[in-house]
């Protein structure tokens, strides 16, 4: 097909987001609170033994799973976020819209309370708060799958996970108050959202997720744009609207499960991403999608950067991430709402 | 070649608005359907496009609906609803590439715009547009999609009278290229200008059909809206209905 006449260019978005996230992953691997030289650390990690190694390449070793988790987890929000906005034809849908992160939290939550629900195998836990989260989070999925199977109407949808939302919040309020008060520490920090990683096995826990997740919006890509324009007419263009719209749901909703059990809630990532780049991608979600995972993936990076480099009070401690990315992301989201009003 | 319904039955729930109704828009062929308000006359586009669920038979060109993919579907029949609410400001040309995206041959998104009259409006927005250029950009959606139905619910809804028959007159040169178009419209003397046949839909969910002189007599007329109506006759000219 010849529209070449009436589609302005895009490819100089893609080397600016390609670029972006260049910037942002070797800042996060050079910075923090102690600044190494990148290409020496990087050169010693692939090229020598561990015995070996410079302190600047152990820092760069511990870097590389919280930096790869990070890239991951500001990806999948923002195509979550994306996809449930434009599933649910609303632009203030977010990956968190559903209660799927609620209902991963009360999970965590139980099992930071009562460590005794982990069940051991050979003294190994086979039940962490990740897990528990992860288990929820796929309840919570389940659940508004069997409500949007009820009602075909998208407010439907959205009014029952803004519902499911305020019970598991209201679940994780009675679990805290009835947690010892030695754990609530640890139940606030989860809630705060963290990307702290040791390990590639955790940083690469939401993978296998991500990627069900993920397969399930790319075949369905095409027919989310017959979806924005209407749904009837999409229906009568040859989409089977019920269906796609289920695995869609299922597709972000996994995704979202994912970054939470590993994560925690982490805010306004899948909110802001689409609503800033429609004007650059416009609304095929061919070029949407993955703009939002770049441009996702870069604004976490840069994000837990700052949060783990900025000083309060002169105290150098780490500021947990959701917190940062609702101060940067609520001013942001205002700015480009007044923009475009 | 014809899109032929026999048999079809379509309700919401327990009610049921259309009981065993035959109708056929044959290929090359303008049609238009016209009845009161609530007689059914979207749920009837609806049931044979098959974004509504019906009982009976639906088929195209002699192949029943049922039996072709639902690409093949959309190739072959184009529908173009009463209201469209796109969830964000798509443009112009977004939207009618979503139509050339259906179609069977490669289509350009500037000469389906032309089609309608409206290449000028290939780089705004659908909502900064008045909403007789939406529907113009909205028919030139579906006319990319290339099909050789179109069923249009009130195409004409809020065209100014130049743009109306404007479109009339190219929607029946479209049916002399070989399109069977059927087009739900309030305006029974533009229909007559305009249209081979038409098909009242009445109150009690009967259709009469027959060209425009057939129909636009008084006991038609009267079923189908409860009024009487003045018929003004016109030499070599369908006559023009206006109340009494």
């Amino acid at each position: 097909m010849n529209f070449s006449a009436s589609q302005p260019r895009r490819c100089p978005l893609f080397l600016v987001l390609g670029l972006a996230t260049a910037i942002a992953l070797s800042f996060a691997l050079a910075f923090g609170s102690v600044s190494i030289e990148l290409l020496p650390a990087i050169s010693d990690w692939w090229n020598l033994s561990e015995d070996q190694w410079s302190t600047g390449t152990h820092v760069l070793s511990l870097r590389l799973p919280r930096a790869t988790l990070t890239w991951f987890a500001g990806g999948a929000l923002a195509v979550s976020g994306t996809v449930l906005q434009s599933v649910l034809r609303n632009g203030l849908a977010t990956p968190f819209t559903l209660g799927i992160a609620s209902a991963g939290s009360f999970g965590a939550f139980l099992w930071l309370a009562f460590p005794a629900l982990g069940v051991t195998w050979f003294g190994m836990p086979l039940f962490t708060p990740r897990t528990g989260a992860l288990l929820f989070a796929i309840l919570g999925l389940a659940l508004v799958l069997s409500i949007s199977r009820r009602s075909r109407h998208p407010d439907g949808l959205l009014l029952a996970g803004v519902t499911l939302s305020f019970l598991f919040g209201a679940a994780m309020m009675l679990v805290r108050h009835l947690a010892d008060p030695f754990r609530l520490s640890s139940m606030d920090h989860w809630i705060m959202g963290s990307l702290e990683v040791v390990s590639f096995k955790a940083a690469l826990a939401p993978l296998p997720w991500i990627l069900i997740g993920g397969s399930l919006i790319v075949k369905n890509i095409f027919a989310m744009d017959q979806l924005a324009l209407d749904e009837e007419m999409a229906e009568a263009r040859g989409v089977a609207v019920g269906t796609v719209k289920k695995q869609l749901l299922l597709g972000a909703g996994l995704l979202t499960a994912a970054v939470v059990a590993q994560t925690g809630p982490i805010g306004f990532v899948g909110l802001l991403i689409p609503h800033a780049l429609r004007p650059f991608t416009g609304n095929a979600h061919r070029r949407l999608l993955p703009a939002a995972w770049l441009l996702g993936g870069a604004f976490l990076l840069f994000a837990d950067l700052a949060a783990r480099t900025v000083q309060l009070s002169g105290r150098h401690s780490e500021l947990p991430v959701g917190i940062l990315t609702a101060l940067i992301g609520g001013p942001l989201f205002l700015r480009l709402l007044f923009r475009k009003s | 070649m014809a899109l032929e319904a026999s048999g079809l039955t379509v309700g919401y729930g327990d009610t049921l608005i259309l009981r065993d109704i035959h109708f056929r828009v044959e290929a090359g062929s303008f049609s238009c359907l016209l009845g009161p308000n609530g007689a059914g006359k979207s749920t009837l586009l609806r049931a044979l496009v098959g974004t509504h669920p019906s009982q009976g038979m639906r088929k195209l060109d002699g192949a029943p609906m049922t039996e072709l993919g639902p690409r093949k579907r959309a190739q072959l029949l184009g529908y173009l609803p009463q209201e469209i609410q796109p969830a964000f400001p798509l443009t112009v040309a977004e939207s009618v590439e979503l139509g050339a995206r259906v179609a069977a041959k490669p289509v350009s998104i500037e000469s389906s715009l032309r089609s309608v009259d409206a290449e000028d409006l290939l780089h705004r927005h659908l909502n900064e547009l008045s909403g007789g250029e939406r529907r113009r950009v909205l028919l030139a959606g579906v006319l990319a999609q290339q099909p050789r139905y179109l069923l249009l619910d009130e195409p004409a809804a809020m065209l100014d009278l130049g743009h109306q028959a404007e479109l009339f007159d190219h929607l029946r040169k479209l049916s002399k290229r070989g399109l069977g178009i059927l087009c739900v419209t309030h305006d029974v003397n533009l229909a007559a200008q305009f249209a081979d046949q038409l098909h009242f839909l009445t109150p009690s969910a009967k259709i009469l059909s027959g060209t425009p002189t057939e129909l636009l007599t008084d006991a038609p007329l009267r079923e189908t809206f409860g009024h009487r109506f003045e018929i003004l006759p016109r030499e070599n000219h369908v006559p023009v209905i206006v109340p009494r």
